[in-house]
């Protein structure tokens, strides 16, 4: 059967009856077994939602029926008969619609003609699709129909949520359901958990399936029992059912049917309607249907989520491992690797190594290690016992370790882990151990063990000091435990009671290291000691006390240079980097001044060039100078004169003369007389100098009388030394800064900020002090203490 | 076009001035004498093209005022000054997006001159 579109004009054939009566229709000429186009009426080009000729009546049904349509058609041609049928018609928009079908044979101007009319009763329809289908196929042919979009629907879904979507739409399309709920079987805490797809007709967009949904446990109701018995249960009357959990709302029939994987239950759909046996066995195979396309869909998505999850447990057990482990696949590619691997056996600039091959990584494998790996690659299992490595920073590092191999599913290897645990501490430990039993015996030799009992009943300790002599500690004297306190810091006392305590108490060993004072000197006493029994009763504690003091004191001393060592090294370094630039800094002036006036033709810009570039000159010989009294102060062994502040001052003011602002400032010096001093001249003049020099340069111009005060006292062994002006003041957040080096508390370029951090270097190589008092706007004052001593 | 010179030295910000005019003795420059200083220039709503930056000032250095003024919208191309050809502070002047440049003192005509042409192209492409 086919149907063609001639070209017939419309004159022709006028029939313009079905748009008068308004009808949707479509009008064929019946030719023998064809069917040749004829009219379509305007009514319903816009039922379809679209001006455009159809060749044949059936194009615009949903393709699933349109053989059965086309056979129908078939049959009417000939034999004239037609019966009205509810069909499903797709508009142009895709909106599915329910249209009432009525076809006539009708005969018109010797021509016979086949006149369909399409009458929209969606609205109208309370069957739906399902009875739409109904009409036309067999049962099973809608069963299967039915089923065919169910399934393309749930295999082409990716997500649980996904598929109870789709499930959901369909189900109102084909089904006519009040209620549908699906529950996913929670296989830990045995409920089912619900997922509401249709409440009361309307489809319930899908949110994930909670720990907070709604439970059912296994145990109760009609799905708990669906559940447990993994059968369908059709209700007709829940009021007559004693499982079905009495419900306020009015549900008069229920079904439920489980969703069953190979004999294991997944979960269950259940559907509820408000009339009595309204689930017909058709209804009841449908969902059963839908049931077993959900299980392989559940199932599926279920095993996909179990392998991810254990995926990412593994890799997270690899990764969050306190212990170094490495996953290698089979071409020795990292998968995955500890925290811990890579703190201790990848180099810093490495943020991740996964992905990287560990043979390429580690070129220097030891050839043992590569054969356990080769062997563990094999299947078998390998076993690492203390090895030694160099680390990349020369530290010798200790592990032991195991290589296992890991399987694929169909038993290949897949790779290997490779776990290594850290034991360079206990190796050191045992190290020691062995180097402190040889100590030992050299100690005994030099003497510096001592032997001590402690009586427990008594509560008293006696030392053997030997021939060597501990001071203040009488060989052979009973002490009582708490006088024999006096020689151990109160912090320890409990320390060493607990020690006894333990030693009593526990495997009988007393173990504690503890400084022992003897007078203002302070050893550090290693005490090993066991406990001695007499008829089963402990009486006294016996052991040997190790002086370790040299051991400590050596090891404290060269913990302190070192720190003093790396505090230098940065000292240096900032020292270069800034000299470096105040050094250039006025060079720099100059070259750029030498290049204006170049350029420059008019004398008295001219002149301010040369004044500018005189003034960079002197900046850059005051620097000089000050890195000389730096230098001096470091390197010169001090010296020790006899001090006339005088004559230093004399010499410290007249370099100043010139210096600008000089003239401005007042200075007056009070030695105080008939006493003698004895210092270092040079240092003397190099503090004073500076201190002078920031008098003149910070003085504070709005005061009318701006001054320096330099007193000189003697106070007992010291000489106080007060340089105090009235100028501008440190602000207070710079007071602790301004004696640190290069540190310019003002905003003024004229010095370097070199200036205070020699004069307090200097005042320490002098064994004094400083202490700066100042208030911002007000004055400075500077009072150095000196030793004042002849030699 | 508005630049600003800051450098805690007066001679060098005197040369830099003097290099700005000879480009353009028309041109707009504020003169400043450290980090805080520009600071306010900015608070004060002045909005600069160019800033020639001294690294070693008081108060607030180069690069402390480059801390700051890197999260300004509309930043303005910095170019560092430094006395000395530092390693480190060239790394460091790097790791700001506003900084266009590094120049070793003495500062020479043309160096200022190519500073300050590229910025008025750069500012008549944007108009």
């Amino acid at each position: 059967m086919s149907a063609k579109n001639t070209s017939v004009s419309k004159s022709r054939l006028n029939l313009p009856v079905l748009d008068i009566l308004e009808e949707a229709g479509v009008c064929f000429s019946i030719k023998g077994n064809d069917l040749e186009f004829i009219y379509q009426s305007k009514a319903l080009n816009k039922l379809l939602g679209i001006a455009r000729l159809y060749t044949n009546d059936f194009e615009i049904f949903i393709p699933e029926i349109a053989y059965e349509i086309a056979q129908e058609d078939s049959l009417i041609s000939t034999s004239g008969v037609a019966e009205d049928v509810d069909r499903v018609l797709i508009t142009k928009k895709g909106k599915e619609l329910i249209v009432r079908v009525k076809r006539s044979i009708v005969n018109h101007k010797g021509e016979t003609l086949l006149v369909t009319i399409y009458t929209d009763i969606t609205k109208q329809s309370q069957n739906k699709q399902f009875e739409a289908y109904k009409k036309v196929l067999t049962e099973g042919e809608v069963f299967e129909k039915m089923l065919n979009r169910f399934s393309q629907r749930i295999f082409s879904s990716q997500s649980r949520n996904d598929v109870f979507n789709g499930v959901g739409k369909l189900c109102l399309d084909l089904l006519d359901l009040q209620n549908l709920s699906i529950y996913i079987m929670d296989q830990e805490m045995l409920v089912l958990r619900k997922k509401e797809i249709l409440i009361n007709g309307e489809h319930i967009i899908s949110k994930e399936i909670t720990l907070n949904s709604v439970n059912i446990p296994l145990s109760e109701g009609v799905i708990g029992k669906c559940a447990r018995t993994k059968t369908t249960i059709t209700i007709d009357d829940v009021h007559l059912e004693h499982d079905g959990i009495r419900d306020i709302r009015e549900f008069k029939s229920e079904l439920a049917v489980p969703i069953i994987y190979h004999n294991e239950v997944l979960g269950v759909i259940d559907t509820e309607s408000s009339s009595y046996a309204r689930y017909t066995d058709k209804t009841k195979r449908i969902i059963e249907g839908l049931a077993s396309l959900l299980a392989i869909k559940l199932h599926e998505i279920e095993s996909k989520e179990y392998i991810e999850a254990k995926n990412e447990q593994l890799h997270s057990l690899v990764k969050n491992n306190p212990n170094a482990i490495a996953m290698l696949d089979n071409k020795g590619n990292y998968m995955q690797v500890s925290d811990d691997w890579m703190r201790q056996f990848v180099s810093s600039k490495h943020d991740s190594i996964l992905g990287l091959n560990h043979f390429e990584l580690n070129p220097n494998i030891p050839s043992r290690w590569k054969k356990l790996m080769d062997k563990a690659y094999s299947g078998v299992h390998q076993v690492m016992q203390k090895e030694g490595y160099k680390r990349r920073n020369g530290e010798i590092a200790f592990f032991k370790g195991k290589i296992n191999p890991w399987f694929l599913k169909k038993g290949e290897v897949g790779g290997i882990i490779i776990l290594a645990d850290n034991i360079t501490e206990s190796v050191n430990a045992e190290v020691r151990l062995l180097k402190s039993t040889e100590e030992l015996e050299e100690a005994k030799l030099i003497g510096q063990l001592y032997n001590w009992e402690i009586d427990i009943e008594k509560g008293t300790i006696q030392v053997d000091t030997g021939k060597q002599n501990i001071p203040g500690v009488e060989n052979g004297r009973q002490y009582n435990l708490d006088a024999f306190f006096q020689f151990i810091d109160t912090g320890y006392h409990a320390d060493f009671n607990q020690a006894i305590d333990h030693a009593i108490a526990g495997n009988g060993e007393f173990s504690l290291i503890h400084p022992f004072r003897v007078k203002s000197r302070v050893f550090w006493m290693d005490n090993r000691g066991k406990v001695i029994t007499e008829n089963g009763a402990i009486i006294l504690v016996k052991g040997t006390a190790h002086n370790i003091t040299d051991q400590i004191d050596a090891e404290n001393a060269y913990k302190q240079k070192n720190r003093e060592l790396k505090q230098l090294n940065r000292e240096l370094d900032q020292f270069v980097y800034k000299t470096a630039h105040d050094l250039r800094a006025p060079l720099a002036n100059i070259l750029g001044l030498v290049d204006l006036m170049r350029m420059e033709e008019n004398p008295k810009i001219l002149a301010t060039y040369f004044d500018l570039q005189q003034k960079s000159v002197s900046k850059l010989d005051t620097f000089i100078q000050e890195i000389t009294n730096y230098t001096k102060n470091t390197r010169l062994p001090l010296k020790r004169d006899e001090i006339n502040f005088g004559t230093i001052v004399d010499g410290v003011l007249r370099d100043h003369m010139f210096i600008a602002g000089s003239d401005q400032v007042q200075k007056n010096l009070n030695v105080e007389k008939s006493k003698l001093y004895y210092s270092d001249c040079e240092r003397i003049t190099i503090v004073l100098n500076n201190l002078i020099a920031n008098a003149i340069k910070f003085r504070d111009d709005e005061k009318e009388n701006s001054f320096v005060e330099i007193d000189v006292k003697s106070e007992g062994k010291y000489i106080h030394i007060r340089v105090r002006d009235n100028g501008i003041g440190i602000p207070d957040e710079f007071k602790d800064k301004v004696f640190d080096m290069f540190y310019r508390a003002h905003k003024s370029a004229e010095g370097s900020g070199i200036g205070l951090y020699i004069v307090r270097e200097t005042v320490r190589k002098l064994g004094g002090s400083i202490l700066l008092k100042t208030e911002e706007g007000a004055y400075t004052e500077f009072n150095i203490l000196l030793p004042n001593t002849k030699f | 076009m508005l630049v600003f010179l800051v450098d805690d030295d007066p001679i060098q910000n005197m040369i830099n001035s003097q290099l700005v005019r000879l480009y353009d003795d028309k041109i707009e420059y504020m003169v400043y004498n450290n980090g805080v200083e520009v600071i306010q220039g900015l608070e004060e709503g002045l909005l600069p093209d160019i800033i020639l930056l001294d690294i070693n000032m008081p108060i607030m250095s180069g690069f402390e005022f480059l801390n700051l003024y890197q999260h300004y919208t509309n930043a303005a191309n910095v170019f560092m000054l430094s006395s000395s050809d530092n390693e480190d502070d060239r790394k460091q002047a790097k790791k700001y997006s506003c900084v266009e440049g590094y120049v070793i003192k003495p500062v020479s005509k043309e160096v200022v001159h190519d500073i300050l042409l590229s910025a008025d192209k750069r500012k008549s492409q944007g108009s």
